[in-house]
Formats: structure tokens, C-alpha cells, sequence
């Protein structure tokens, strides 16, 4: 049982199970996201960890509990918890290759019924100039970095309270990945939004995050500060490559 | 019953026996069917038949390659008419029109296959619906001389009749009353058997294996070497060549043809052949053909009073319950009739797979410690179930009602389970001699064997009776 | 060469003929292309339902012809009872004060539509989740096949006469350049085109209309922006099957109310809808023109080709139009990535 170790806890699972068929792929995971803070899941392939993302939004059959804030959201449909303000980025980004950049945006706001969407459309505009270059072009046409970023401006368009990314830097070039990481630390710092990254890039991603956990065979088998995880032996041999 | 009865080691010789069991119902089905059944009854069967090559020939390119394509009762159309013309107006024998008719059909698959294959999914439905919408339509053009080679919208008969000549007399039920639909039926299953050989030989070839690589993942087949368009365009050839073989059959069967035949309707037939049976299996176009006809038959022999109004099977509700069938089975048993089946058999017969060097991968005999003598039960049961409910389907066939009939032939059929529970039973025995088993088995095991022997004793000494009715002895 | 150039009553005779001729051509042309119109305008309004669906869901539904007749059927009951076979009575009477009128008995049968496709949605395609096509198009197909049979067993085989929406009588048209053209025509297109106007805005400017693109794209991705994908997919199909029932109510009269009805002009809805592309409903009112257009005008000019084979033109267009984009005239290419 993870104690509560933040003054204020943004996610908090406990006793997390899922399951595809007859495959058990969380045996029980206990983990807290400390609310206006980055945390991390770090773990080789076939660790669980995407299932662990896809869990907390309901998008697998799960048993357990998962607590948003302060209210438990396990059994909730997914679009109820993206309701809710969560914003997920799966694997393969989640985008629709068929609607241009502008309209993948706004369907990002399906959720939000005031009227500053064309203004927070603007802002990823200036952000990512690219995409802004873009912005007629069909989705599936973008390059992958490009794809990426509208991800993730996609995501932030519903103004989540929680930002899930699932390995952002799979299959981008490191000088994207570095910019993308620094992006996502500037707006942590700016917004605090509190956010929880999947990686396997465990040094980029130690280094922007606060709070990490180690995930081996759907359990957690160590967590800590990041600076903990950093100095950790173990952590150093498997994952750091020291 | 959880445990199955028979566990054997794969390809040991008792793994074979079991096989051959298989086939000897296979066997004895065929072979007793132009015996048993009324001639018009026999018709239906040759007609099943037919439908399970066309089925077949759907299944190669929904089932085996992923393709949706619906319109295979236009092939069955172009096969059909080709021999109906080549044999009543050339004066052809049916064997000649053969080779004929599998080229055409072939030729015209590539031709419908090139452009339609380029579209995917729900697109390719539609343009094969389109086909074989259409399909009857293009019979009737006057232009080309179309018109006279098919008989326009009166159809075109064949005069010729297929008669068995002197030295095929002996077939079963070719001597007699049912003699022409026998013989048919005769042809029918050589072809069909043919066709299936061929057809599960293909499948494991080279050019078979990229057809279903396709299926699987398109995109990866192709980085694999596939040919797409070839390996696509050469199976929905191969497919529409069956379809045109399955017309021939018809024809053959009914020396009747008409555009009216080779509706829209009949490719939703097929398609139902399809899914009842089982998608992607070659057993299942077997099942689903034997199935659409004589589900179609049975419904068509409804009649049920309600009030004022009669329910008729024999106006348009039979479509009502192949929907609803269609829609059933879609929902419950997506893998068709040989899915259920294959789920039977799993309770009776397990087999254990073998290591490289050739042992079973687990002991035959630690399968289920402690269960052994459940079996003999089990078998015991079986030997006296089977007698008990072909006595009572035999009291019933005094009833006069299509659902009971139905039920009776059910009940009847039962005593077919005779000979496994006698196989059953003297395999136990066997296994209690070599110590394997506690003594509490041996007299449900000898029950077991002494009834269903009986059983089986009964089962040979009808088909004797029938054999003696047709041969005259 | 002098001969011909001696008679000049001669020539003006012939010169007249040719004129004649060929006012009377055009004339017969323009009668021809306006007779066109109507059953166009009935494959645009079914290929429309069928591109609502694909749109809103990616996939195709065999069956909405038969939907759409069974609803022509309910309006028919409105004005005329239960078992008009038997009876004339109708319910009107049933409601004090409300007469069951063409258009009130239209609006019903919409709303019936509209109904029967929610309920379609959520009993038999919801509960198979993202099952294969082969399993969608069976399910379609035994709906066609049920909704047919139990039509033709409730109201029998024969057809009825629908009363007409629009003026049909004899004289009710209006003569341009000597060709008819009969108000109901126009007013099919009218309701066509005004559908047609609010579907585009729909899809293309309003939310609900982003929803419908995104789920037909990926479900699993539209449910993680928040849209509820369930709801989204049975509006869908209350929306198709509601315009169904309209283009059914609307052609019923001049194609005779019988079980078999939509069932014809079901495939011609397909090649229209294949022809524009599955995913434009701008495409399927073009495909629907081309289908009867060419259903019409082939016969007449290419001798050889009588009415029976009327379509094969068109369905061989579609196949052409197929080769060269696979996606149709208007559909969007998909785009794959692996």
C-alpha cells in the first residue's frame, strides 16, 4: 500500500486488475499522482503499462478502484472521464488521419461549450507553428513529430485537469523528443497540469518528472522521487543503461 | 462432462481408429442416402450438394481471403447457361462442357475480379451485389444472340436425360424408382469430393498460404512478397470457376435453367449457406448447403393457425426465419454449425500433441487422475440413451405434425451414438486389463461395450434391410 | 446539283421538316430528362440515407430499403387502419380531432422511422461491438430478409395505391420549351435539396456533425475526446432511417406501395451511392442523377439497349468511376497507415 505521500493527490488507484480475455495484465497496482505534478510509469514492453492508462480511462475491464480528485471514477464510461477532465494521448496518437488539423482540434473541444475554443485553438497555433501551417491539411498527412504535437494540442483542447501520455517519444527523432519534453515541463510549470507519463525513455523522462513508479509484470515493484529512481541501482542497470 | 472420453496421442494408431470412425459415418451417410430418401427428397439432396460447391466458392474469397464479395449467384448463372446451351444446342455431353465451363468461369472472374478487387470492404459488397443484381437481367438481351443460347425469360431446358449407363447399375439406388435423381446424386458427390481434395490442397500451396496471409494482414503479406492484385485477382478466378462448376451441377441436376434462378436471392442463399455452416472452414460450405435447403423445406412445410389468420410457411415466411436464423447465428455462434460441432467433439475426443521426438507432450494417462471411471459411465449412458430415444422417435412417426416428425428424426438419429460407446467402452476395458483403471469401471465399461454393440449390430442390419430392399435379394 | 436548286419550296419544305425535327428531338429530350428527374431524385433521397449511415458509422445498411418501405406502410396504416386489407375505417377516428392527413401521417411515419433505426442501432448493432463487416452485412441482410417477409405476411403481396404528397393529377405540371414538367417532381426535389442543404450544414458546421465524422473514423479515439459513441451511432441511424421513410412516403405514390418496393430501387441507391461516394452525401445526389438519368436516356438512344438493361450503363460507370477512384466521385480517400 502506497502511503499518501502528496499534500494533494491528483490520481489515486488502488488494487488495480485488468484483464484482455483470459490474459491478466495488472495484478493489483497501487499508485498516486500528486496533483499539479508530473509523475512517471517507467517498465520494459509487455509490462503493462499502456494497459495501466488504458485502465484508468475504463477502456479495458478492470477491477480495483480509480479515484479522480475525490471522486471514484472506476466505473465510469470513457467519454464520462474524459468528461471529467481527463485527457488521454494512446499509443499511435490517437488522432483522425481523415479530419484536417483544424477540425482534429476543435473535435478536441467537443467537450467544452464556452466560446474561447477559437482563441485556445490560436494559442496551440502559435505554440506549434507548424500545425498552424498546416491547418487545412488531413491529419494522416502530417509527419509523425508533426502528428505528435497535434496529439497532444489535441488533448490539452479540452482543458483536462489530468494529461495521460502514452510513450510520446515513440518513433520521433531525439531533437523532436527533446523539444516535445521541454514543452511538457513548460507547460506543467505554467498551467500545473498534473500529468502522467508512460516511457521507456527513462532519462528524459526522470528528468522531467517529479514522482516516478517501476512497473514489472503488472505490479509496481519500486517507486520514489525521480532523484531516487535516478540513483537507483536497479533502476540504473535496467533502465538508464549505467 | 468435462472430461473428454477418449484422450489419445496424435497420429498414434488409435488416434487414426478415431479418424477413421469419423469417416465411416461420413461414409455410411452418403451411401445410405439414396437408399433412404424419397426421390424427391433425393432431388433436395443433389440440390444441397450443388449449393455446398457454390457456397464453397463464396467461402474462398469472404472466408479464405477477407473479400467481401456477394455476387457468386451470377457465376453459378454463367456456368449454368454455358452448359444448358453447349449441351442442348450443340449436342455436348455434359463431361465436355466441363473443362469449357471451368475456363469460362475462371476467364469471367478475372475480367469482374481486376477492377472489383481494387476496392475494399463494404465497396467490394456493393459491386458484386450490383453483379448480381444485374445478373438476370443480362439474360434476356435479344442483341449478340444472347437471347436464343439462354431461352430469354422462359428459361431453357435440356432434353437430354442423364441416365446411368449399364456397368454404374449397381450404385446404390440407381436400380429403380428413385434411378435418375440416385445417379445424379452419384455424380454430385464424385465432383463435390473432387472439388473439396482440390480445393484443400490449394489452400495449403503456396499461392493458397499468401491467400490467407491477405486475409490476416494485408499490409504484411505484401511485405512478405505477396503479389497482391495477382494473388487476389488468380483466387477470386479460382472462386468464380467453382461458382460456374456448382451452375453446371445445377443444371445437370435440374436440366432446367432461367435467369429467375440466379437472383440477388440466391446470393443471399449462399451467404447464409456461409455463415451457418461456418465462415472460413471447407466442413462449413458443406454443413450450410445441406442446411439452406432443407431449412428452407422444413419452413416451407409450416402451417400454424392463429385465430383468423394462418401462419403459411409456404409464402414468404421462410425468409422471415432465415433472417432471424441469419441474425441468431451472427449473434451466438459466429463460427457457424462447425464451431458447435468442433465444441462437441472437444468433449469427446482430446488429443495430445506430440514433442519433436515423437512423445505425447504429457502422459496419456495423467490427463484426468481420478475421472477414469466417469467414462465408462458416460458410455454406458450413451448405449442405453440411443435405444430408448429410437424406440420413442419411432412411436412418435405415428404423430402426424411436421415439428414432431422433425423431433422424431432427431430422436432416432440418436442411435448412432451406439458404436462410440461401444468403442469407448472396450477401450476402458482394455485399460482396466492393463491396470490403469480401478475394477469399479469394468461393468459399466462391459455394459457400455455389450450395448452399444447391439446398437451398432442394429445400425448395420438396417442398412443390410435397405441394401436387400434396393438390390433385391 | 441544279436540280435540287430549281425547287426552293422544295428545299424550305425539307428545311422546315429538319427544324421541326429537331424541336420536336429536343423537345422529347427535355420530356425525357424532366420523367428522369422524379426517379433520380428517389435514388439521390435513398442513397442520402445510406451515406448518413456510412458516415455517421461506417457501414452500410442492406437493409434500409426495407425499412424505409415498412415506414411507408405505417403512414398507409394512419390514414387507412390497421389491416386495410380488411377494413377502410382507419385511425383517424382513433385521436378525437386529429385527422390523420397525407402530410400528419408522413411526419408519423418519419418519426416511426426514426424510431425503428435507434432501436436497429442499439438491439442488434450495438451488442456486437466492433464485430467484422461480414458480421454487419449478415445482420443487415437478415433484417432485410425478415422485414420483407413479415410485411408481405401482414399486408399481403399485393400493391396499394399511397395518395399522392404533391399535386399529380393530369394537368397539375408546368410546360417549359413544350416539355412537362410535373409539380411533384419539383416538389421531391424541393424536399430533396432542402434535406440535403441542412445535412451538409450539419455535417460540415456543427458540432454533432464533428462527432459523426470522428466516430465513423475511429470510435475508440472519438470516445477519448468525450464523445459518447453509442448515442452518436443510434442518432445516426434515427437520422437515415427517418430520411428513408421519407424518400419511401414520397416515391410510394408513384411506384405502388408493395413489400417489394424499395427493393429495386435499393440497388440503384447503391450504385448511386458507390458512385458518388460512400461518404458524401453531395455524391450520392449526383450518383442518384447519373443512375436515373442514364436509366432513362440509354434506352432511348442506344437502340440495342432496352429498358430491362437500363442500368447496366450506370452500374458499368460505377465500376469505371470505381478503377479510377476507388473512393467515388466525391468520397475522401482513406488513408492508411501501418
Amino acid at each position: 500500500m502506497v502511503d499518501d505521500v502528496f499534500d494533494e493527490v491528483g490520481l489515486k488507484v488502488e488494487n488495480l486488475h485488468a484483464s484482455y480475455g483470459a490474459v491478466e495484465v495488472l495484478r493489483g497496482l497501487n499508485f498516486e499522482v500528486a496533483s499539479k505534478g508530473v509523475s512517471v510509469i517507467l517498465g520494459a514492453n509487455g509490462a503493462g503499462k499502456t494497459t495501466t492508462l488504458r485502465a484508468i480511462c475504463n477502456m479495458c475491464t478492470t477491477s480495483g478502484s480509480v479515484v479522480l480528485g475525490d471522486e471514484d471514477i472506476t466505473r465510469t464510461g470513457t467519454a464520462e472521464i474524459v468528461r471529467k477532465g481527463v485527457a488521454h494521448v494512446p499509443q499511435g496518437r490517437g488522432t483522425f488521419p481523415e479530419l484536417s488539423t483544424m477540425d482534429n482540434l476543435m473535435i478536441g473541444a467537443y467537450t467544452r461549450k464556452d466560446n474561447e475554443i477559437r482563441d485556445d485553438i490560436d494559442r496551440w497555433f502559435e505554440i506549434f507553428p507548424r500545425l498552424s501551417e498546416r491547418r487545412d491539411q488531413l491529419a494522416g498527412s502530417l509527419s509523425g513529430g508533426e502528428q505528435q504535437m497535434l496529439a497532444v494540442a489535441r488533448a490539452l483542447m479540452c482543458r483536462p485537469r489530468l494529461l495521460l501520455l502514452d510513450e510520446p517519444s515513440l518513433g520521433l527523432a531525439p531533437l523532436i523528443i527533446e523539444d516535445l519534453f521541454e514543452r511538457f515541463t513548460t507547460l506543467n510549470k505554467e498551467t500545473g497540469l498534473t500529468m502522467l507519463i508512460v516511457e521507456q525513455n527513462a532519462n528524459l523522462a526522470l528528468e522531467m518528472a517529479d514522482y516516478g513508479y517501476v512497473i514489472e509484470s503488472g505490479e509496481i515493484s519500486l517507486s520514489g522521487s525521480a532523484d531516487q529512481l535516478k540513483n537507483d541501482p536497479a533502476v540504473q542497470e535496467a533502465y538508464l543503461g549505467a | 462432462m468435462s472430461t473428454p472420453l477418449v484422450v489419445v496421442a496424435k497420429d498414434s494408431a488409435e488416434h487414426k481408429r478415431w479418424k477413421y470412425v469419423q469417416w465411416m459415418y461420413l461414409a455410411g451417410f452418403l451411401i445410405l442416402a439414396p437408399l433412404v430418401l424419397e426421390p424427391f427428397e433425393i432431388g433436395k439432396m443433389n440440390r444441397a450438394l450443388v449449393l455446398s460447391v457454390a457456397i464453397l466458392a463464396v467461402n474462398l474469397v469472404v472466408g479464405f481471403n477477407g473479400m467481401l464479395a456477394l455476387g457468386h449467384s451470377a457465376f453459378m448463372g454463367i456456368g449454368a447457361f454455358v452448359t444448358a446451351s453447349m449441351v442442348q444446342d450443340e449436342n455436348w455431353d455434359y463431361w465436355q462442357v466441363l473443362p469449357v465451363v471451368l475456363i469460362v468461369g475462371f476467364i469471367m472472374g478475372v475480367i469482374i475480379g481486376l477492377p472489383a478487387l481494387r476496392v475494399k470492404g463494404l465497396y467490394l459488397a456493393l459491386v458484386t451485389i450490383a453483379q448480381a443484381a444485374v445478373f438476370p437481367t443480362l439474360v434476356n438481351i435479344d442483341e449478340l444472340g444472347i437471347a436464343a443460347r439462354t431461352g430469354g425469360p422462359n428459361g431453357k431446358g435440356v432434353s437430354e436425360e442423364v441416365i446411368a449407363p449399364g456397368f454404374l447399375e449397381w450404385l446404390p439406388g440407381v436400380e429403380g424408382a428413385r434411378g435418375g435423381s440416385a445417379y445424379r446424386y452419384w455424380i454430385i458427390v464424385l465432383m463435390l469430393g473432387i472439388t473439396l481434395l482440390v480445393i484443400t490442397n490449394y489452400l495449403r500451396s503456396r499461392p493458397g498460404r499468401a491467400v490467407l496471409a491477405i486475409r490476416d494482414n494485408e499490409a504484411g503479406a505484401a511485405v512478405y512478397g505477396v503479389n497482391l492484385p495477382v494473388a487476389k485477382t488468380m483466387n477470386f478466378a479460382i472462386s468464380a470457376s467453382l461458382g460456374s462448376l456448382a451452375g453446371l451441377m445445377w443444371c445437370l441436376d435440374k436440366g432446367f435453367v432461367a435467369g429467375q434462378d440466379f437472383t440477388f436471392l440466391l446470393a443471399i442463399d449462399l451467404i447464409i449457406g456461409l455463415v451457418l455452416g461456418g465462415v472460413g472452414t471447407i466442413q462449413g460450405s458443406l454443413v450450410g448447403g445441406l442446411f439452406v435447403v432443407w431449412v428452407n423445406d422444413l419452413t416451407k412445410r409450416i402451417s400454424v393457425p392463429l385465430g383468423l389468420y394462418t401462419l403459411n410457411g409456404d409464402g414468404p415466411l421462410a425468409k422471415a426465419i432465415f433472417g432471424l436464423i441469419l441474425i441468431l447465428f451472427t449473434f451466438f455462434a459466429p463460427g457457424g454449425i462447425v464451431s458447435l460441432a468442433r465444441l462437441v467433439q472437444s468433449k469427446l475426443i482430446k488429443v495430445v500433441p506430440l514433442t519433436p521426438s515423437g512423445e505425447p507432450i504429457q502422459p496419456l494417462d495423467s490427463m484426468d487422475p481420478g475421472m477414469e471411471s466417469t467414462r465408462a459411465n458416460t458410455a454406458m449412458k450413451m448405449a442405453v440413451i440411443g435405444p430408448v430415444l429410437l424406440a420413442v422417435g419411432w412411436l412418435l412417426m405415428a404423430v402426424n405434425s411436421l415439428i414432431v416428425g422433425v423431433l422424431a428424426f432427431g430422436l432416432r438419429m440418436t442411435i448412432l451414438m451406439a458404436p462410440v460407446a461401444m468403442l469407448v467402452g472396450s477401450n476402458e476395458l482394455k485399460a482396466h486389463a492393463a491396470g490403469n483403471r480401478p475394477d469399479s469401471v469394468k461393468g459399466p465399461a462391459s455394459m457400455a461395450r455389450l450395448l452399444g454393440g447391439l446398437g451398432f449390430l442394429f445400425v448395420i442390419a438396417y442398412a443390410v434391410q435397405r441394401f436387400a430392399l434396393n438390390y433385391d435379394f | 446539283m441544279a436540280g435540287a436548286t430549281s425547287d426552293p419550296r422544295l428545299e424550305s419544305n425539307l428545311l422546315a421538316t429538319f427544324f421541326l425535327q429537331t424541336t420536336m428531338d429536343l423537345v422529347l429530350l427535355l420530356q425525357r430528362v424532366f420523367d428522369a428527374l422524379f426517379n433520380s431524385a428517389i435514388y439521390s433521397s435513398l442513397a442520402l440515407a445510406l451515406v448518413i449511415i456510412f458516415r455517421s458509422t461506417g457501414l452500410l445498411n442492406f437493409a434500409q430499403g426495407e425499412m424505409a418501405t415498412f415506414t411507408a406502410y405505417i403512414a398507409f396504416v394512419l390514414l387507412a387502419g390497421p389491416q386495410p386489407r380488411l377494413t377502410g375505417g382507419g385511425l383517424a377516428g382513433l385521436v378525437p380531432g386529429v385527422p390523420f392527413t397525407v402530410p400528419l401521417a408522413i411526419v408519423g411515419a418519419v418519426l416511426c422511422g426514426m424510431a425503428v433505426g435507434a432501436a436497429t442501432e442499439r438491439v442488434l448493432i450495438r451488442p456486437l461491438g466492433g464485430a467484422s463487416d461480414l458480421a454487419l452485412v449478415n445482420i443487415t441482410i437478415g433484417l432485410l430478409l425478415a422485414t420483407n417477409s413479415l410485411m408481405a405476411q401482414w399486408w399481403g403481396t399485393g400493391p396499394r395505391i399511397f395518395p399522392a404528397i404533391f399535386p399529380s393529377g393530369a394537368g397539375q405540371h408546368f410546360t417549359i420549351l413544350g416539355a412537362r414538367l410535373r409539380y411533384s417532381t419539383i416538389g421531391v426535389w424541393i424536399v430533396l435539396l432542402s434535406v440535403l442543404i441542412l445535412l451538409i450544414l450539419l455535417l460540415r458546421h456543427t458540432r454533432v456533425g464533428l462527432a459523426f465524422r470522428a466516430v465513423s473514423i475511429s470510435p475508440s479515439n472519438a470516445e477519448l475526446v468525450g464523445v459518447r459513441v453509442g448515442p452518436t451511432l443510434m442518432y445516426g441511424w434515427a437520422m437515415a432511417s427517418g430520411f428513408g421513410a421519407l424518400a419511401a412516403c414520397l416515391s410510394a405514390n408513384s411506384v405502388l406501395l408493395e413489400p417489394n418496393m424499395m427493393l429495386r430501387v435499393l440497388v440503384y441507391a447503391f450504385a448511386a451511392a458507390t458512385l458518388g461516394g460512400l461518404d458524401s452525401p453531395k455524391g450520392a445526389l449526383v450518383g442518384g442523377l447519373i443512375i436515373g438519368l442514364s436509366q432513362t436516356l440509354i434506352p432511348a438512344y442506344v437502340p440495342f439497349i432496352g429498358f430491362e438493361l437500363s442500368v447496366l450503363p450506370a452500374l458499368l460507370a460505377m465500376v469505371l468511376i470505381l478503377l479510377i477512384r476507388p473512393a467515388g466521385l466525391y468520397g475522401t480517400k482513406r488513408i492508411e497507415r501501418v
